[in-house]
């Protein structure tokens, strides 16, 4: 077992290399799955809304008090500056500045130029949030005609505006419902970034290692048959490769806790998903690349296949000439799949689906493992002839 | 000697293959896969469209019929609507070619999924009953000003004014921004190099420089801003292909996006020259460097659109200090802001960093003797 010896030996020597790539890789994939939307669960659709209150009167505080009773509260400073970045980074939906009178305005029946506003200009949040405001205004406007108080108008409008309507959510073909949380199903989607990022830049430097020019030389002139190190070397891969999926796998069980048939169907897509990334990675290896090198096809493959296959993107927003690409590449059909299972981007969880899906994973997994091989057997018969 | 160093080492890292990927050819690809993949996102996923829908038992309701077709025939239409039978709106809902189903006869709805266009249609329903409400109330209540109260709610009010946005509101610009961010900290790599060449331990060429009679200062001076030169003319490309192939639209600054791109560029290499003055592994360098690089693109948001905001939320300090957010800030800056205040803040941000670094580097490389080489 020397080659596999030595495949631990030299992995050792990049072992600190290797944990901090997968530190940095566990967080990524950490926060990018806890920062994503969770709506799965039917409820409205709840934004994120800031006001900035320059009058500070009681009638602008009973219209926080209706904004705040259907919207996600979202602090803000009265400063440019963070109003633009909290508006332009989607922290808040939309900011309403309620002007200074807006009381005596109200009272005195005046509805006009009540407020300012800062927006994504022509947005479905702006238009959602301005038609039920202009529906609770217009609301105390008529209580007010009809000879209400301004505080028993706000009030009545604000009970007449928040009636509850029958709406059914349909659950078409089983979609969503995991019962597990959203996020749970995020981390899956960016675990197809992590993974193969994390072989890349784990696996392909010990394999270029044993691989190059003097080292091979030498082996091939040993004892051993090109078999059994052929062997040797897939085990300490395989070994590598399985340590990653599992510790991915371990952080999944710890954090979801609530396991499932679908969990389980997910560990199953990301573990031929991985062998695919595997794959990928052995054959990055075959060509005579520098530390730097891999980094940056780590870095062009990983981003790359990501964005194109809807890992960064939901697929659902990708347009059918990027799909078409995507298709190419194992990362899609993991992402569908993961979508399937998790009713993400649109997906609606069918068996046959998913078993294509994990297929055509597979297929790409052992296409990428003929490709490695014939770069193998064709660098080997270089050697030889240069030997001889 | 310092114009002679300059020379030789602006050629050798014209030549210097990996320095010229990650300056060039990195950027134009992942440009242009994030060309593709953004291509109309904007107009799809926050510009508004009318919102289809289909209406059942029409025939039942008059009122809400006017009410429709008043508002989906106008210039800004709320509804694309299909006026059908429940089994066909059925059908249409599970085949996602409809938002929602509006059962005009109880007002009720039926929807195939939740999100901000379903919450758009209740609220249209909301407001119908609201109207319904305010009617019965007041009929009930005070009828004598019924005339005046339906009056009223039929009334345009204009309470609300919009504050414009300058610049290109497109939010998947961002991510071209913190490519060339990641571009300029990926100078980094360049920065390991000056600092390998001028380190005995680390390079032959190192070696025999720490043997030459020349100052060092001079020598590893002279060799950043040879690197610093091949980074300019990298950073152009780059803007130069992002603006002009892939048509990115950057606002009308130009010049000063160019400025922002060569400066976030020296900072990159001054880092990897700090860096790279440590006395450790190579390979735990490299790594170091990227992670670093990767990390910091990572949480200025190159991989998704919203991490920034929620840094803005729990740790507000590391957007000021993370130098991959301040380079990407600095693009938006230009777009959206119409005065240079807060452009000027980060380009200072970017040159204090680079002071740093650099000093950083000459203090831990100055007097390093070798016992032998």
């Amino acid at each position: 077992m020397q080659v596999f010896k030595t495949f631990m030996k030299i992995l050792k020597t990049r072992l600190t290399s290797a944990i901090l790539y997968l530190v940095i890789f566990m967080v990524i994939a950490v926060i990018m799955a806890d920062t994503a939307k969770d709506n799965n669960d039917y409820e409205d659709y709840k934004m994120s809304i800031s006001v900035i209150d320059r009058d500070n009167s009681a009638e602008s505080k009973r219209l926080q008090d209706f904004i705040f009773s259907g919207s996600k509260k979202v602090e803000l400073a009265d400063d440019t500056d963070e109003v633009t970045d909290a508006v332009y980074y989607g922290r808040s939906g939309y900011v309403l500045y309620i002007n200074k009178g807006f009381g005596d305005k109200i009272n005195a029946g005046d509805f006009d130029g009540l407020f300012e506003n800062f927006k994504m200009p022509s947005s479905y949040g702006g238009q959602l949030f301005e038609s039920r405001l202009d529906s609770y205004l217009s609301s105390v406007k008529a209580y007010m005609t009809a000879g209400e108080s301004t505080e028993n108008a706000m009030e009545l409008a604000q009970t007449a505006v928040s009636q509850q309507v029958k709406a059914e959510l349909k659950n078409f073909n089983n979609k969503g419902g995991t019962g597990m949380p959203a996020i749970f199903g995020y981390y899956f989607q960016y675990l197809a970034y992590v993974m193969l990022s994390m072989l890349i830049v784990t696996l392909c430097p010990v394999i270029l290692t044993l691989n190059r020019k003097g080292v091979r030389e030498r082996t091939m002139c040993s004892s051993l048959t090109s078999a059994n190190y052929s062997r040797q070397t897939a085990l300490g891969a395989s070994i590598l490769v399985f340590s990653i999926w599992l510790l991915f796998m371990i952080v999944a069980i710890i954090w979801g806790k609530t396991l499932n048939v679908k969990f389980w169907l997910a560990c199953l897509n990301s573990f031929v998903y991985i062998i695919a990334a595997a794959g990928i990675a052995m054959i990055i290896a075959q060509f005579d690349l520098s530390d730097n090198g891999i980094t940056a096809i780590s870095n062009i493959i990983g981003l790359g296949m990501s964005f194109l296959c809807g890992v960064f993107v939901p697929q659902e927003l990708l347009t059918g000439g990027v799909l078409a690409v995507g298709r190419l590449f194992p990362a899609y059909w993991y992402t569908k799949a993961n979508n399937m299972l998790f009713g993400m981007s649109g997906g609606v969880f069918s068996t046959k689906e998913y078993l294509i899906c994990i297929g055509i994973e597979a297929l790409f997994a052992v296409a990428f493992f003929a490709v490695a091989a014939l770069l193998v057997k064709q660098k080997r018969e270089g050697d030889v002839n240069s030997l001889a | 000697m310092f114009s002679n160093i300059f020379k030789y080492e602006f050629k050798s890292c014209l030549r210097q293959k990996a320095i010229l990927f990650w300056l060039i050819a990195f950027p134009i690809i992942l440009g242009c896969f994030f060309k593709m993949a953004f291509s109309g996102i904007y107009e799809k996923d926050v510009v508004f469209n009318a919102i289809p829908v289909a209406v059942t038992n029409i025939e039942e309701n008059d009122i809400l019929k006017q009410v429709l077709e008043q508002i989906s025939n106008s210039d800004e239409a709320l509804f694309k609507v299909t006026y059908t039978d429940i089994d066909k709106a059925e059908e249409m809902l599970k085949s996602e070619d409809i938002k929602g189903i509006i059962k005009a006869s109880d007002l009720s709805l039926e929807f195939g999924s939740t999100g901000i266009q379903q919450t758009i249609v209740k609220t249209f329903i909301q407001q119908y009953k609201t109207q319904e409400k305010i009617i019965t109330d007041t009929a009930k209540n005070a009828p004598q000003k019924l005339d005046k109260v339906i009056a009223s709610l039929s009334e345009k009010i204009s309470p609300n004014e919009d504050i414009p946005l300058h610049g290109n509101p497109d939010i998947t610009i961002q991510f071209f921004y913190n490519l060339l961010a990641m571009t300029a900290l990926f100078g980094s790599m360049s920065g390991l190099f000056v600092a390998q060449k001028n380190q005995g331990d680390l390079s032959a060429l190192g070696a025999r420089r720490c043997c030459s009679p020349v100052n060092k200062l001079t020598s590893i001076t002279a060799t950043l801003l040879a690197f610093h030169a091949v980074e300019m003319i990298c950073m152009v490309i780059s803007v130069t292909f992002l603006r002009f192939v892939l048509k990115v639209d950057f606002g009308s600054k130009l010049p000063l996006v160019y400025l922002a791109a060569i400066i976030g560029g020296i900072t990159g290499i001054s880092m990897g020259f700090f860096v790279g003055s440590f006395r450790i592994k190579e390979g735990v360098k490299i790594s170091v460097v990227m992670a670093a690089s990767m990390t910091c693109c990572f949480f200025s948001g190159l991989m998704s659109n919203t991490i920034r905001g929620t840094v803005a939320e729990h740790c507000p300090i590391f957007n000021e200090i993370n130098p991959a957010a301040i380079i990407s800030d600095s693009f938006y800056c230009l777009n959206l802001y119409e005065d240079y205040r807060r452009f000027t803040v980060k380009i200072i941000s970017m040159a204090i960093y680079t002071v740093l670094f650099t000093l950083g580097g000459y203090v831990l490389t100055r007097r390093r003797k070798y016992a032998s080489l």
